[in-house]
């Protein structure tokens, strides 16, 4: 039998299908009969759902236009400085 | 849009041209790149302006040293590197960083290795629009928290959705480096989001 914290250091491969049969097998069980760490996995799933939902997502359109306008003066200055 | 090991269609030729002095093929790749170079500055830094000045430093150094480019590496793996480092760069001048001891953050264990305290179910966080502001600021303010090391690590993998194989290559790390880091990065995430949602989550 796994223990919780096993299941926790090892919890990143399994969810990715990382693991050798045998131990995710193992930890298949201990999740079957380990409701905090059942709850454990769920929320970790969530955090990195979270950290998805909370990214910055586009490039503001006048700074696409000012980032061109920068490059162009600075490259028509100095190329290679 | 995740990387695929290659990069983008295309990238090899336009370098290539780059490398002939072509303007043309810098003005291709800015608008090929820009967008995600500046999103992944912005979500390292949480600072607009550092994460503009990051992108013309990102920029810059690749009309410059394209020569330096040898195509080992996919061009998009080069390019994260320097947006990363560039990014990195610019937190690291922030003045008053404190960055929470990653040791010290992940979950507790007893002795016999069952957890220390009762772990809640918070998965289902409500999806309630009037709350997300709160929420979005509970999120950002704990990977804001993170030694930068370990937020490029979740920004490059969790968000910009890069492989381990990608994400070592970027961080000049290897693999195992890189899903240690990685791994204690959700942790200490985990256990700052777990405080927050059992204390009741988002109040309005």
């Amino acid at each position: 039998m796994r223990s919780c914290k096993e299941l926790v250091d090892l919890l990143a491969d399994y969810l990715e299908g990382q693991l050798p049969p045998d131990v995710a097998r193992d930890l298949d069980q201990h999740l079957a009969d380990c409701p905090p760490c059942l709850n454990f996995l769920k929320t970790y799933r969530t955090t990195t759902r979270l950290i998805r939902e909370v990214a910055c997502e586009d490039i503001p359109l006048e700074l696409e236009d000012r980032l061109l306008k920068f490059l162009r003066e600075r490259l028509k200055r100095a190329p290679g400085a | 849009m995740a990387l695929t090991t290659g990069g983008h269609a295309g990238d090899t030729a336009l370098v290539e041209r780059l490398k002939r002095g072509e303007e043309e093929a810098f003005a291709a790749l800015l608008k090929r790149y820009q967008g995600k170079v500046y999103r992944l500055a912005m979500n390292i830094t949480r600072n607009a302006q550092d994460a503009e000045e990051a992108a013309q430093d990102v920029f810059l150094a690749v009309y410059r040293k394209i020569g330096d480019f040898d195509g080992r590496a996919a061009f998009s793996t080069w390019l994260y590197r320097i947006a990363t480092n560039a990014a990195l760069m610019k937190l690291r001048a922030r003045p008053g960083g404190q960055h929470l001891s990653i040791e010290d953050a992940g979950p507790a264990f007893a002795a016999d290795g069952h957890h220390a305290r009762p772990v809640a179910d918070w998965s289902e966080v409500p999806e309630d629009r009037l709350l997300a502001a709160e929420r979005r600021r509970v999120v950002q303010d704990a990977i804001a928290a993170l030694p930068p090391d370990y937020k490029a690590a979740v920004v490059l993998r969790d968000i910009e959705g890069l492989s381990n194989q990608e994400v070592a290559e970027v961080l000049g790390a290897t693999v195992l480096a890189v899903k240690s880091r990685l791994h204690r990065a959700r942790l200490a995430l985990r256990e700052r989001l777990a405080t927050y949602f059992e204390a009741g989550g988002p109040r309005a």
